[in-house]
């Protein structure tokens, strides 16, 4: 019997720390989508910041859609749409397992016989970063777009 | 001609910790075992309340801080002269257990089965979290290995359920705020008992139908390891989890490989630190330890101090519970270590069981660790059997206090002794003028993975590592498998204590050896 037994085959799942403001944009939008009726076959994640973690609630899914704060070359509240392979790593390895995030947990899963069949990353590039609860302007604004985005990824 | 291999820094643990062996013709003839990061947690403590002691404390280690909540609780009831309710005592034994059951599991699976599995040369080749990981001709292949690996996957989701399970009377985890001096201050109502029920049956279903059975599996696969890692010979633990009668479910005291039982008197516990990178010059019992890092101190090559009970060395973990109870004549445990040595999957019968002998070994730690699990997961729910036996649960009462109040002595000492998954471990405080003068932790990892003392005993890693044949020094997968079977965890074995009325110096050592 394996680990994802009769689970959705949809995961939609936000990661990012609540604590640094636009940093846990990918929550935040969850905490949305928890107020939005959704189908069956889909599940909400609040992810945090669970890192490698992460592994057991990636495994086997049909599709994982993730949202994330991304740094990239764009104006904060951009919304970029990409695949984990796009995404540039760290480089060594680490000195510890809470510096493993999403793409070391995907990766892991690949290596386990367990990795979800497709992933897609919605990353919003965060104004401000600093200790705080709340969501810049900018990114705020944002977030009722990428709910959009994400239920038109879902209905794909 | 002899080799020296470095295993630095060695993964799949908990902490920072560097092996050194040297193999000589095919075996270990001298092992060094090194904690390589410091932090000074007893530093931080001195002048401060005592009430911090528990939070501070349980941020020793994010795997078993219960037990370090435990254990200051405990300290500070000692000092403060507080009896405990039962439902607080019970509660803190179900957040405690819980947190055995996830640390048990974590350790099987996600920290010590990838030394017996080749999932055909794919697995964790140079990739953290798993790296150095060594492929040898002996692991497990084929279809074994692919449903090993597929409940390595679903051990992950029993961990987090298993803190789930503790945070429903913690508060959260890891680190509870629950605990406190007196007892706990989660709220006892019948909701919470029946969630806790509920997940507790699902670990308990995993631990039976999963757990136990993947460990005989690869007991069977690999038993001469039931002949490696025999290690100093001489087991000790507290004990823990106090029940209604006065007793605990895991008792206190020491065995041997002679299979003599014998009582434990903290008072003949002494640090030594001739090898320990600490400016002292003799050994101390933990209530009058006086320490000061000296990271160029010579001869010193282990931030862990090296303790010793009158003198000897002794090992700890559920080995040492499970030996305990075992000859102290626990009809549960007696069941449990007789079912494997009885089992045909590793050459035992009722006829001719295995001799005990073959606990004190690399696949007898973890064995006693599987059939701990299952011995405190039964302890929390109740006999499956009888159905009016529900267990540490069913003694809980709605209503009833959670916790006694209590004032802070100006001035007064204290011990708690209690064990984590890993193994015995004591607090002990000094209180002055109603702050903290002197706070001192010994971890289970500090007697396990301890360097050598002032008497030139060999610590328990660097006993059981002689002798361990090595049949690639390239791939020395062996002394990854003797050092797992300890579960070592190296957070919790490195402080610094600094009494007195002096204000302390800060010290920060920020060279990790990697």
């Amino acid at each position: 019997m394996s680990a994802a037994c009769g689970r959705r085959p949809i995961l939609v799942l936000g990661i990012g720390n609540i604590l640094l403001r636009d940093e846990g944009v990918g929550v935040r939008v969850i905490e949305q989508m928890q107020k939005i009726h959704l189908p069956d076959d889909v599940e909400l994640v609040d992810g945090g910041t669970a890192g490698a973690d992460l592994l057991d609630v990636l495994a086997e899914r049909q599709k994982v859609i993730v949202i994330d704060a991304v740094q990239a070359d764009c104006e904060p509240g951009t919304v970029l749409r990409f695949t984990p392979d796009d995404l540039v790593r760290p480089d060594g390895v680490g000195m510890s397992l809470h510096e493993l995030g999403l793409g070391e947990a995907l990766t892991m899963t690949k290596q386990l016989r367990c990795e979800p069949k497709d992933v897609v990353v919605f990353g919003i590039k965060p104004k401000d970063t600093g200790c705080g609860l709340e969501l810049s302007e900018e990114i705020a604004a944002s977030v009722p777009r990428v709910v959009e985005l994400v239920l038109a990824e879902i209905a794909k | 001609m002899a080799t020296t291999i470095t295993i630095d820094p060695l993964t799949r643990i908990e902490g920072h910790l560097a092996i050194e062996v040297t193999v000589d013709s095919g075996v270990v003839t001298n092992a060094k075992s090194s904690g390589t990061m410091f932090r000074g947690f007893e530093m931080m403590l001195q002048g401060r309340d005592p009430l911090d002691a528990p939070h501070y404390t349980q941020r020793i280690c994010g795997v078993c801080p219960i037990s370090h909540g435990m254990a200051s609780c405990l300290n500070l009831e000692d000092a403060f002269g507080v009896v405990v309710p039962d439902n607080g005592r019970i509660l803190r034994n179900l957040v405690l257990g819980a947190n055995f059951v996830m640390s048990h599991i974590l350790h099987f699976y996600h920290l010590a089965a990838l030394d017996y599995i080749n999932l055909d040369d794919t697995i964790v080749k140079d990739m953290a979290p798993w790296d150095p990981n060594y492929v040898t001709d002996d692991m497990v292949t084929g279809d074994t290995a692919v449903a090993l690996v597929g409940h390595y996957v679903q051990a992950l989701a029993m961990r987090r359920k298993a803190h789930q399970m503790a945070a429903i009377f913690g508060g959260k985890l890891p680190c509870a705020p629950s605990f406190v001096p007196g007892g706990c201050t989660e709220v006892v109502t019948q909701d919470k008992i029946d969630d806790f029920r509920t997940l507790l049956a699902e670990q308990r279903t995993f631990i039976d139908g999963t757990y136990i059975p993947d460990v005989l599996t690869v007991a069977g696969a690999f038993s001469e390891y039931f002949g490696i890692g025999v290690g100093c010979g001489n087991l000790l633990a507290y004990g823990v989890f106090d029940l209604t009668d006065g007793s605990k479910l895991l008792a206190r005291g020491r065995c041997n490989t002679q299979l003599a039982l014998d009582t434990v008197d903290p008072g003949k516990i002494i640090e030594y630190v001739a090898h320990s990178k600490y400016r002292d010059n003799e050994g101390k019992n933990p209530a009058d330890g006086v320490t000061q890092p000296k990271a160029d101190k010579p001869d010193a090559y282990s931030w862990l101090k090296a303790p010793r009970y009158d003198g000897q060395v002794y090992e700890v973990g559920p080995l040492a519970r499970m030996a305990v109870n075992y000859l102290s004549g626990d009809p549960t445990a007696v069941a449990l270590i007789n079912g494997v040595l009885t089992d045909p999957q590793l050459g035992g019968s009722e006829e001719e069981p295995l001799p005990i002998s073959v606990l004190f070994s690399v696949l007898g730690r973890h064995a006693a660790r599987a059939l701990e699990a299952k011995l405190v997961a039964d302890a929390m729910g109740g006999t499956a059997d009888d159905e009016d036996d529900n267990g540490w649960l069913g003694e809980l009462v709605v209503g009833e206090p959670v916790y006694s109040e209590s004032d802070i002595p100006r001035d007064a000492s204290g011990i708690g002794l209690t064990e984590a998954p890993r193994g015995a471990l004591g607090h002990w405080i000094d209180i002055k003028r109603r702050r903290i003068d002197r706070y001192q932790v010994v971890t289970p990892t500090n007697w396990n993975a301890s360097p050598k003392d002032d008497l030139g005993q060999m610590g328990p890693i660097e006993q059981a590592l002689i002798g361990t044949p090595v049949a690639n020094t390239e791939q020395p997968v062996e002394v990854l498998r003797v050092v797992h079977s300890f579960d070592p965890c190296l957070a919790c074995s490195v402080h610094m204590l600094r009494p007195g009325k002096n204000k302390p110096e800060v010290v920060v050592h920020t060279r990790p050896s990697i």
